[in-house]
């Protein structure tokens, strides 16, 4: 780079995000005593209204807020490079626990919140030694979706909270804490004020640790685990500190919530995906690195958010903001120096095994056709004959399975092969179905709907995917999170989509099948599932599906042999796009009608843990999954629903990452080296027709 | 399962001495009657506690759970004692603590029966429970050292039948001691005169302890003098590392947990499940329960012979044999407790009883085998942690009671002790390299002893039948390796021969499938590479060796991690290092990552020179280097050498490796074809052509 002649010589403590910084202090302190100096507030642009200066304020208190969050999130980031979605709910429990503790022996609220703190902390630590610590050689997607597995167990226990304790525990509890004043029009309490203190000093105290010996051996282990070691870092004991750390960080979080009126506390809420969105957004915009970029932008973002809401009125607007935030953050950001060890150890699902098909003289046995052809024949005819042996309630179930099992199958497509993490999959299920209802609404024919909506899909994901060929697997899950949120706030409002009656009338199919009865409308789906699943294998077994797994393992390699990694991942979105669309159109036909809550966020991470409990990657193993997740959903009460899959996912991930699917096939592969030796025929690669993982490279 | 019974020899021997010494491979008799006979002795205040708990409850006015937490007082003792009381017996005679800790519980037994407060007894009660914290782990010690490992399963049966004979004792002594002592010195509100049952008890306990001055102490492995001894003693920190690394302990440990839970909750709630569900009464469930003493007495011996006949097999169907007796008795009590009949029940119960026995004595003896035998007392002693732990694994039995009664109560437990039982059976695969590691410690302290008496210069690494590689399959495959302090050693080979995977492996970077690491006479087998640094074995790695976020002065600070605290001894490290690479002081704020591949070697070697190593194991100085470069690292690594540090050198450039170093190896597909002065590789062209051709491979 050639040397330009600076006039001025920026000294070497003024450094970009730093100028940024106090920039924006300066801009926002400005702002601030503008709105508040004007008659009304800030007069907005395009709009008749003005901002006063008392919305930017609480701006900042709720920005405050998630500012904690993303720095809980960028300290593990930093350590372990790895999102965690589980921090938010971490802090909710620890919140829960700890007000629950004081109101159950009447003590007072500080010792409660101690005990919280105590418990988040412990949580933290037991997290990191019973699962990160088991994945520590996993690549960091799989840690990202342990999180995602210990949020469910989190938000199970916080659901317990209530009836460890007292089933009448005051609930909506309000907290009185200190002084009070105004600033038009909010009125700001103690606990905003604290979080006002609190949290700056929170962001000096962490940007303090990573300056300490402790902070120094959490960046090495980061960068190389392996080199750290053999300079004498305990890697584990500096893992389980950073966990203590973030769970400190989040009862803080969870506490300052409690006790902000503008967030506000009750027992017993899940607040899902959402709760994390702007903290996430505003790590995103630190570059999961920095603190205090992530601070400001925290702040920036809850300022902008309020005074969204403040205009519009409208919650779901604020997540779209947001989501805009993102993706320009995501596309705007920048690959960083000495990053490619980073980027091996972050992206891809090496830990996917890859089944291996039937040897050939094996499948040429007349016994092994037979029990192919046969077992298939039975299972399908079984599958057909479940309406005659099914209750109606039961039914209504077996349906649900058998479309999730296909959205499942474009999550096979996309993570499975791709190794593409979406988690918004079912907002993309949300708007299949929601535009299908709104097209039915319209008059427009079942089957004409139905290709519409698939050719949505298809455009949509491709939307979504696009950031993708950009920012590596990791921010991508974030991405299609927040693409999640938003579909589910502001997309799916079914006011703004002008809907009458809800009510969806099953068609009259080719005018000769008649769709309105349960088992009817039950075998079409089957039919529907099928096709899904012949398609599923038609790609991984083509050429296509070739292509999308060697990007996945290695694009390098893939683009020396002249495959497009960007059209290959593109293709990919499309095609489990459209297919999950598809699914969401038969949904809205299956169910009848449309709730607003059907197509929430949190289902949404329940989905991608369908694919993972059943396997990535493998048919069977989505089809698996989605007969778990769901049964426990329609048999279990809430807490166990979580319990259940949360501790599935984990389970899985821990002790046989192949996924239930990769089961069936151990015990195929058992019985088939067992035939080979009774036939004594040769089996080359008979010893491992499951591929070990691979390793990775030293 | 197929289990031969022995059924002795034909012809009876004249003599019951000369029998049992077929038992024990000729060696004296002695030692394993005093230490069974202490163990039985245990038992007896035990047994009259349990037995006696109504009458002293009535004595101090305590409540039936206050006298059940002061009985469990004992386990706390092990929980928390025992680990600790572990490492005092492997680091002082052995004889001497048994005999103290007999002492201190007889002591407890006499105050049982005298002391007149709540808060007194539950010292002392607590107090008496060191009896089972040192018995075992110090018992069985000795006893793994007084007798040849082949006898060793029957040794160890006969030892652990001193428990059901002391309880059968207790039991029968107990009523008698009382009704007499109740006749003649009755009390006037005629309560039973329970105290004296603890006087008679306290005293076989001071006999045995006098009859233990007689028995002579052995030696631990290898035969050395006191100060020879004081030498090889390990300490605690490691000590408990080794235990951790042990593969068939840490699967013990997880079956433990479980195992003791379900024995725990097993006998708390038999007895009641006979008398509740089956309405049998007291005199009956003696009966019945004394029968299943018996049976767990002769599984017991059963298990001792047919453990050392499967040990002599393979050790693996030995621990096999442990893991389906357990999986036994869990079976048989399920069965038992859904039995429609009280006669089915009770043959099932008894049959568990049976199974309840067999495991001890192989279990015994493989942990004597895959434990070094200096630190064979904390090994068992963890294992018996581990069964105390169960006080916890079996509370969920205990809500099963409470919620839906008996049956379904001891039906509940049995998953504890199935699942247990499995996890002992998934330890088989461990137990030949375990055993395999044990006596490569045993070995590597023979040759430490050996080369100390002659004179000669110590050995500072030795690396016995070393086996590692990746995902099952072997890189490198029974390396024997001994580096003497000060040596210089180059390591060659073809690529993929296993030379970074030998520096893995001894660095603890990568766990070897089997045998040992012996540094500086200490263990570091599978030890983390942040301890065996800290020991002093400090790698530099071939390429990748910087942290490209991290500033130089950052990496250097890193480096002095095992120094530990001393500010002066950093300072002077990090001006050492500094001094030596002045090109690095310039750079002290950049970051590693803008560095020159050069710097960041030079960076990687000077982070090595910080932690002030004894082995230092260098990996690929020279790749991707300039010979310039190259040529200084290599004088940087002379000078390293010249102070006395012993280096393993790995390169691919033969010519830069022989010129520095005096002796080389030569490895190929994971064996050492070559071991000898460098002069003489030179000249093995046979072995070099194919570092140059590639051939080889």
């Amino acid at each position: 780079m050639p040397r330009r002649d600076h006039s001025f010589r920026r000294p070497a403590w003024l450094t970009l995000p730093r100028l940024g910084i106090a920039a924006s202090a300066v801009a926002a302190a400005a702002l601030l005593v503008v709105a508040d100096r004007l008659e009304g507030g800030l007069p907005l642009p395009f709009t008749q209204r003005s901002l006063p200066a008392g919305i930017l304020v609480l701006g900042l208190v709720v920005g405050s807020l998630d500012a904690l969050l993303g720095m809980g999130l960028v300290v593990l980031y930093r350590a372990g490079r790895f999102i965690n979605f589980a921090q938010g709910q971490l802090g909710a429990f620890a919140a829960a626990f700890g007000i629950a503790l004081s109101q159950f022996y009447e003590k007072p609220l500080a010792l409660g919140i101690l005990a919280g703190f105590a418990a988040a902390a412990l949580l933290a630590a037991l997290s990191e030694l019973a699962v990160v610590r088991r994945l520590f050689d996993a690549p960091r997607l799989i840690v990202t979706v342990a999180t995602i597995g210990l949020a469910q167990v989190y938000a199970a226990l916080t659901l317990a909270v209530p009836g460890v304790f007292d089933r009448n525990l005051n609930n909506a509890v309000t907290i009185d804490v200190g002084p009070e004043f105004v600033i038009r029009p909010v009125r700001f309490e103690g606990g905003s004020i604290l979080t006002l203190i609190v949290v700056p000093l929170v962001c000096l105290a962490l940007v303090g640790l990573f300056r300490t010996s402790l902070g120094t051996s959490i960046r090495a282990v980061a960068e190389n685990p392996g080199r750290a070691r053999l300079l004498g870092i305990s890697v584990r004991r500096v893992s389980t500190y950073t966990w203590v750390i973030a769970g400190l960080l989040a009862a803080t979080t969870g506490v300052l919530r409690a006790v902000n009126p503008s967030a506000g506390f009750s027992y017993g809420v899940i607040e899902g995906p959402s709760f994390i969105l702007n903290g996430l957004t505003a790590a995103v915009i630190g570059g999961m690195t920095s603190l205090p970029v992530t601070f400001v932008a925290a702040l920036a973002l809850g300022a902008l958010e309020q005074s969204v809401l403040f205009v519009t009125g409208d919650s779901g607007d604020t997540n779209l903001a947001v989501f805009a935030v993102l993706l320009v953050a995501l596309l705007l950001r920048r690959r960083q120096v000495g990053r490619a060890a980073d980027a091996r150890r972050a992206t891809g699902f090496v830990a996917v095994r890859a089944v291996r098909p039937m040897p050939e003289a094996i499948a040429r046995l007349s016994i092994v056709r037979a029990v192919r052809w046969g077992g298939g024949a039975l299972l399908v005819l079984l599958l057909a004959l479940l309406p005659a042996l099914l209750g109606p309630s039961n039914l209504d179930l077996a349906n649900s399975i058998v479309l999730v099992a296909m959205v499942a199958l474009s999550l096979t497509i996309l993570t499975g092969y791709g190794g593409q993490v979406s988690l918004g999959q079912w907002a993309l299920v949300g708007v299949g179905a929601t535009v299908g209802a709104v097209l039915v609404e319209r008059g427009i024919d079942f089957g004409v709907g139905l290709l519409l909506v698939v050719a949505l899909g298809a455009l949509v994901a491709v939307a979504i995917g696009l950031p993708a060929l950009r920012v590596p697997g990791l921010f991508l899950a974030v991405t299609t999170l927040t693409f999640a949120v938003a579909v589910d706030t502001w997309l799916l409002k079914l006011d703004s989509l002008q809907l009458e009656a809800p009510k969806i009338v099953r068609p009259l199919l080719f005018s000769v099948f008649d769709l309105t009865s349960g088992a009817a409308y039950y075998e079409f789906s089957l039919v529907a599932l099928g096709l899904t699943v012949l398609v599923v294998r038609r790609l991984r077994q083509g050429p296509a599906g070739r292509d999308l797994v060697a990007v996945r393992d290695n694009s390098r390699a893939a683009a020396a042999y002249g495959i497009r990694e960007g059209r290959t991942k593109l293709a990919a979105f499309a095609v489990s796009g459209a297919i999950a669309a598809a699914a969401g159109y038969l949904y809205a036909f299956q169910q009848e009608l449309l709730t607003e809550s059907a197509f929430s966020d949190r289902i949404s991470l329940q989905v991608f843990t369908i694919v993972v409990i059943g396997g990535l990657g493998s048919i069977p193993g989505a089809l698996l999954g989605t007969v778990y997740v769901l049964c426990a959903r329609f048999y279990l009460d809430e807490g166990f629903q979580f319990a259940a899959t949360g501790i599935g996912l984990l389970a899985l991930l821990l002790f046989v990452p192949e996924g239930v699917g990769g089961l069936v096939f151990r015990a195929r592969d058992a019985a088939v080296r067992r035939l080979a030796a009774r036939r004594s025929i040769e089996l080359p690669s008979a010893a491992a027709l499951i591929a070990p993982a691979v390793e990775e490279a030293t | 399962m197929k289990l031969g019974l022995s059924r002795g020899p034909r012809i009876a021997p004249p003599r019951l001495s000369t029998r049992l010494k077929t038992v024990t491979g000729g060696a004296p008799l002695l030692p394993l009657l005093v230490l069974a006979g202490l163990n039985a002795v245990d038992e007896l205040d035990r047994a009259a506690f349990a037995a006696l708990s109504p009458e002293i409850r009535n004595s101090f006015d305590v409540s039936v759970g206050a006298i059940g937490a002061i009985s469990s007082l004992s386990s706390l003792t092990i929980l928390l004692a025992g680990y600790p009381l572990g490492f005092v017996s492997d680091r002082y005679r052995r004889l001497t603590v048994a005999s103290a800790a007999a002492g201190l519980w007889a002591l407890a037994t006499l105050l049982t029966g005298i002391v007149g407060g709540v808060l007194l007894l539950c010292l002392v009660r607590a107090a008496s429970g060191v009896g089972q914290a040192v018995n075992r782990p110090t018992h069985s010690s000795l006893l793994a050292d007084y007798y040849p490992p082949v006898t060793q399963s029957r040794v160890f049966s006969l030892y652990y039948l001193g428990n059901p004979i002391g309880q059968g004792v207790a039991l029968a002594l107990i009523g008698p001691i009382t009704y007499v002592a109740s006749r003649l010195y009755g009390l006037p509100d005629g309560d039973t005169y329970w105290q004296p049952v603890f006087w008679l008890f306290a005293v076989p306990s001071a006999l045995l302890v006098i009859a233990s001055f007689k028995l002579v102490e052995p030696s631990r492995g290898v035969e050395v003098s006191d100060a020879e001894d004081a030498e090889e003693r390990v300490p605690f920190r490691e000590a408990f590392r080794t235990i951790l690394t042990i593969r068939t302990l840490r699967r013990d440990y997880g079956g433990a947990a479980l195992v003791g839970g379900g024995v725990i909750a097993l006998v708390s709630i038999l007895a009641n499940f006979y008398d509740e569900v089956y309405d049998v009464g007291p005199g009956g469930r003696g009966a019945l329960l004394g029968i299943g003493v018996a049976f767990s007495a002769a599984g017991n011996v059963t298990g001792g012979f047919v453990g050392d006949r499967l040990f002599r097999r393979s050790p693996a169907q030995a621990q096999v044999l442990i893991g389906s007796s357990i999986v036994g008795i869990g079976v048989c009590f399920a069965l038992a407790a859904v039995m429609p009949t009280l006669a089915l029940s009770v043959a099932f119960a008894w049959a568990g009883a049976f199974c309840n026995g067999i495991y001890n004595g192989p279990g015994a003896r493989i942990t004597a085998a895959v434990v070094p035998p200096r630190i064979r007392a904390q090994g068992y002693a963890a294992v018996d942690v581990f069964l105390a732990f169960g006080l916890f694994t079996a509370i969920p039995a205990f809500l099963v009671v409470d919620a839906k009664g008996l049956r379904w109560g001891l039906f509940s437990l049995t998953p504890l002790l199935i699942v247990g039982g499995l996890i002992y059976i998934s330890a088989q695969k461990f137990v030949v390299n375990d055993i395999a590691r044990a006596a490569g410690a045993l070995e590597a302290e023979r040759v430490r002893v050996e080369t100390r008496r002659r004179g000669e210069k110590p050995v500072l690494l030795q690396v016995t039948d070393l086996r590692a590689g990746y995902g099952g399959v072997p890189v490198i495959d029974g390396i024997d390796l001994t580096v003497r302090e000060g040596e210089l050693i180059a390591l060659l080979g073809t690529n993929g021969a296993g030379k970074s995977t030998l520096l893995r492996a001894i660095s603890g970077a990568l766990e070897p499938m089997s045998g040992s690491v012996i540094f500086e006479g200490r263990d570091l087998t599978g030890f983390d590479p942040e301890l065996t640094v800290n020991r002093g074995i400090v790698t530099v790695p071939g390429g990748q060796g910087v942290f490209p976020g991290l500033t130089v002065e950052e990496h250097l600070r890193l480096a002095a991690i095992p120094l530990g605290g001393s500010k002066a001894a950093v300072r002077e490290a990090r001006e050492d290092a500094l001094d030596t690479f002045p090109r690095l002081r310039e750079r002290l704020d950049q970051l590693a990552g803008t560095l020159s591949g050069g710097e960041q070697q030079m960076l990687t070697l000077a982070q090595a020179l910080v932690a002030r190593p004894k082995l230092l194991m260098i990996d690929e100085l020279s790749l991707g280097l300039s010979p310039k470069v190259v040529g200084e690292l290599v004088a940087v690594v002379e000078a390293i050498h010249q102070r006395g540090t012993a280096v393993i050198l790995v390169e691919q450039s033969v010519n830069i490796a022989l010129s520095v170093a005096e002796e080389a190896i030569f490895l190929e597909k994971g064996r050492i074809r070559f071991r000898g002065p460098a002069a003489e590789l030179l000249e093995r062209t046979d072995l070099l052509r194919s570092i140059f051709l590639g051939a080889g491979r």
